[in-house]
C-alpha cells in the first residue's frame, strides 16, 4: 500500500476535494462471519491495482489507480463523490470460499466444504472513468443512502472460476471455468435504507431495503473456456439488461 | 441510520443473524441453520441474449426477455452442516416459501430466422411447504476415496407436491401449452403426496469442461396436464417411480485445438434409469390409460466394464453453422475419428391398456431395442 500522495494534498484547501493516488497489493488471509460456531470464509482475498507489473521485479514503474473525492450537493442530496481513472491492471481474486472448512489463519488446510475460488484479472477501464456516488437522502420519507455506480463505457477483464481437486500442494488436478468479460455502459443507481413494518398475514417485512432505481447495461463473455482445452465454447452476448425501478431486494434477520 | 445502512450492506456479502430450529420433518439431512430471509419484488428485461459459433460464425439468439415476479418473492437463506447422506459436508440451503416467477422469450432466432417463441407461467410452490435447495460444498469425489476433498458444489433440490407451472411454445399465433404439476394423489380436491426430489447434482470443472452430475431421483412423480395445441386437447401424461441411480453425468467442453469453437458433449446415464410412463385420456367418461415402465441400460457388451456401464452419449458436439440452410447442428459421435455416438439398451416393459382406476390388466407385451448411433449422424435443427 502507499500512502496517500503527498503533492497532491498539499494542493487540497477547504472542500476543493482530494486527488488520490493508490497503488496497493495485499492478501487479506481469512476474513469470516461467525454466528453459533458456524464461518462462512473467504480465504486469502488479495488486490492487486497493477497486476502485470510488480514492484519487486520493475520499481518505480507504478501504475496506480487515480481517484478523486468531493463532497457534492444535488438537490436535497449531499454526499461523497469518486471518480476513478487509470484502472489499467486491477487484480481481485479470492482462493476460496467455504462454510465451516476454515478454522485456522493459515493457508489453504483442504478443499473440504470448498467452493472454489473466483478470480477477476487484469480488470481495465479503457481510459473511461468510474464514477461513484454516495448520497444520503435527506427529504422526509427518503432517509438513507442512494449508491449510483457508473461504469466506464468499456470495462473488460478476464473472469475464472477455480475447481481445485483434492491435492492442496499441485496445481495439476485445479482447473478453471471462464472468459473475456465485457462490461458495457453499466449503469447503477440503488436506494438503501432500513424499514420496518408487516403485511397482511402479520409477518414482519422490514430489513436491509435495497430499491432499484436504475440498474441497465450490456455483457459479453466471450473465449468462454472450462479445463485445459485448447478451443473455447463460443460467446455470449447479453444486450439491453435493465431491471425495472421500483424492484427491490429486502433482507431480514429471522 | 445511513451508517447503519452502510454497514449493514457492507456485510451483506456474509451476512447471517440469528439462530432458528429446524423444521424436523423436512429436513433430516441437517442438523444447524442460521440464516435470513430475502424478501423481493423485481422485473428484469433483456433485448437480447445471443450465442455465436466463434468458427462456424452461426449464431441463436433470444430476444425480448422477460422475467418477473407477481407477488413478493421469499426465500429463507442457511447455513447448514449435513447429517446422514450429507454428514461432514456444509453448505447453504435455499428455502423458497414462495416463488410466483413468470418467464417469457418472445422469439428464439437461429441464423435470424425465427423458431418461436416460449415461456414459463404461473409458477407456484403452493404455499405448503417450501422448494428447497441445499448447495453443499464440494463437488463430485473424483478420487474415489468417499471424502468430497474436492470443490465444486452439490445440489440437492426438495420440490414440493403442491409445486405447479406452465410452459408454452407460440409459433405464428398457433400456442402449444401444459401445465406441470407434481402430485401424485387428492383428497377432496387437495394434493395429499406427491413431490420428487432431485439429490446429489453435483457441479465441477475438470481438464475435459464442466461436468454436472446428474442427480439421483428414487420415486416422485412428473404430470403433464392440460397438454393443448391451442384449443385442441391432447392427452395427459404422467412419468413416475424414477430410478435414477447416483453415477450418471454430463460433460460440456470445448475442441482441443485453438482457434476451433463448439459446445463437445458427453452424456453418460447410469444403467438402470427408468420411470413408469402412463398416458391417460381425461376428456370422456371412457378413461383409458395405457402403461409402461421404460428404463435405459448398457449393453450387454459394455456392462462389465464400470466406465462403460452406462446408457451414453460420447464424444459429440453442437456447433451453430452459418448461412441460409443451415442452423444448430449437434453432431453424435466424432466422424474424423469414428469415435463415440450413441450406445446402450432401451426396455419399454409391461405394457398395458386398461380403464383407469383399474389395478391390473393384461400385459400386451415388452419392447427392447439395442441401440448404436454412429458417428457421422447428426441433427439440425434451423428456424424458417
Amino acid at each position: 500500500m502507499q500512502s496517500i500522495e503527498e503533492e497532491s494534498l498539499r494542493h487540497v484547501s477547504g472542500q476543493s476535494g482530494m486527488d488520490l493516488d493508490l497503488n496497493f497489493k495485499g492478501t487479506i488471509g481469512r476474513t469470516y462471519f461467525e454466528t453459533e460456531g458456524n464461518t462462512l470464509n473467504i480465504r486469502n482475498f488479495s488486490i492487486d491495482t497493477d497486476g502485470s507489473n510488480d514492484d519487486a521485479i520493475n520499481p518505480g514503474t507504478d501504475r496506480p489507480i487515480k481517484m478523486v473525492l468531493d463532497l457534492v450537493t444535488r438537490g436535497t442530496k449531499s454526499g461523497l463523490s469518486l471518480s476513478i481513472t487509470e484502472i489499467n491492471d486491477l487484480d481481485l481474486r479470492f482462493d476460496q470460499i467455504n462454510v465451516n472448512g476454515d478454522q485456522t489463519a493459515d493457508s489453504i488446510v483442504g478443499q473440504m466444504h470448498s467452493f472454489g475460488g473466483l478470480a477477476l484479472t487484469n480488470i481495465n477501464d479503457n481510459g473511461g472513468i468510474t464514477d461513484i456516488n454516495v448520497f444520503a437522502r435527506g427529504a422526509s420519507g427518503e432517509e438513507g443512502l442512494q449508491l449510483e455506480v457508473n461504469l466506464p463505457e468499456t470495462l473488460s477483464m478476464r473472469f475464472d472460476y477455480i475447481d481445485y481437486g483434492d491435492d492442496d500442494l499441485a496445481s495439476i488436478d485445479d482447473f478453471t471455468f471462464g472468459g473475456d468479460l465485457t462490461l458495457n455502459n453499466f449503469s447503477i443507481a440503488n436506494s438503501i435504507d432500513l424499514t420496518t413494518g408487516q403485511n397482511a398475514a402479520g409477518e414482519e417485512i422490514g430489513g436491509l431495503h435495497i430499491g432499484v432505481i436504475t440498474q441497465t447495461g450490456d455483457m459479453t463473455l466471450s473465449n468462454v473456456r472450462a479445463g485445459d482445452q485448447l478451443g473455447t465454447m463460443g460467446r455470449l452476448v447479453v444486450n439491453g439488461y435493465t431491471m425495472t425501478p421500483d424492484s427491490y431486494l429486502t433482507i431480514q434477520g429471522k | 441510520m445511513a451508517a447503519r445502512a452502510l454497514t449493514t450492506l457492507l456485510m451483506m456479502p456474509l451476512m447471517v443473524s440469528a439462530l432458528e430450529r429446524l423444521d424436523d420433518s423436512s429436513m433430516s439431512d441437517v442438523v444447524a441453520q442460521e440464516g435470513v430471509i430475502l424478501r423481493s419484488e423485481y422485473e428484469i428485461q433483456i433485448d437480447s441474449v445471443q450465442y455465436f459459433d466463434e468458427d462456424d460464425y452461426g449464431s441463436v439468439t433470444m430476444s425480448d426477455i422477460n422475467i418477473a415476479t407477481r407477488s413478493q418473492q421469499v426465500i429463507d437463506v442457511d447455513i447448514i452442516a449435513g447429517a446422514g447422506d450429507r454428514a461432514g459436508r456444509n453448505g447453504i440451503r435455499f428455502s423458497n416459501k414462495e416463488l410466483p416467477i413468470d418467464l417469457s422469450v418472445d422469439t428464439l432466432k437461429i441464423n435470424g430466422k425465427s423458431v418461436g417463441g416460449f415461456g414459463m407461467r404461473h409458477l407456484t410452490t403452493g404455499g405448503v411447504d417450501p422448494l428447497v435447495v441445499d448447495v453443499w460444498a464440494g463437488g463430485y469425489d473424483s478420487n474415489n476415496n468417499n471424502i468430497a476433498d474436492e470443490s465444486g458444489f452439490t445440489l440437492d433440490i426438495s420440490v414440493p407436491k403442491e409445486t405447479s407451472y406452465d410452459l408454452y411454445y407460440t409459433d405464428d399465433g398457433s400456442e402449444l401449452s401444459m401445465t406441470i404439476d407434481y402430485c401424485s394423489s387428492y383428497s377432496g380436491g387437495i394434493c395429499d403426496a406427491g413431490g420428487i426430489e432431485f439429490t446429489g447434482m453435483t457441479f465441477d470443472v475438470t481438464d475435459k469442461g464442466l461436468r454436472a452430475g446428474i442427480p439421483e431421483i428414487t420415486g416422485g412423480q412428473v404430470n403433464i396436464r392440460n397438454f393443448r395445441l391451442n384449443e385442441s386437447v391432447i392427452n395427459d401424461i404422467s412419468l413416475k417411480n424414477f430410478t435414477i441411480p447416483e453415477g450418471g453425468y454430463i460433460v460440456l467442453g470445448a475442441p482441443d485445438v485453438a482457434g476451433e469453437s463448439a459446445i463437445n458433449f458427453d452424456a453418460y446415464f447410469a444403467a438402470g434409469s427408468g420411470f413408469d410412463f402412463v398416458y391417460y385420456d381425461t376428456s370422456d367418461t371412457d378413461v383409458q390409460e395405457f402403461n409402461a415402465t421404460v428404463s435405459f441400460d448398457a449393453l450387454a457388451s459394455d456392462a462389465g466394464n464400470p466406465t462403460t456401464n452406462y446408457f451414453y452419449v460420447s464424444d459429440s458436439s453442437i456447433n451453430v453453422r452459418s448461412g441460409d440452410d443451415e442452423g444448430i447442428f449437434i453432431a453424435l459421435g466424432d466422424p474424423n475419428t469414428g469415435r463415440g455416438g450413441i450406445r446402450g439398451s432401451m426396455s419399454i416393459n409391461d405394457i398395458t391398456l386398461k380403464p383407469v382406476g383399474d389395478t391390473s390388466a393384461q400385459v400386451l407385451g415388452s419392447i427392447k431395442m439395442n441401440l448404436q448411433v454412429l458417428p457421422g449422424s447428426y441433427l439440425e435443427v434451423m428456424g424458417h
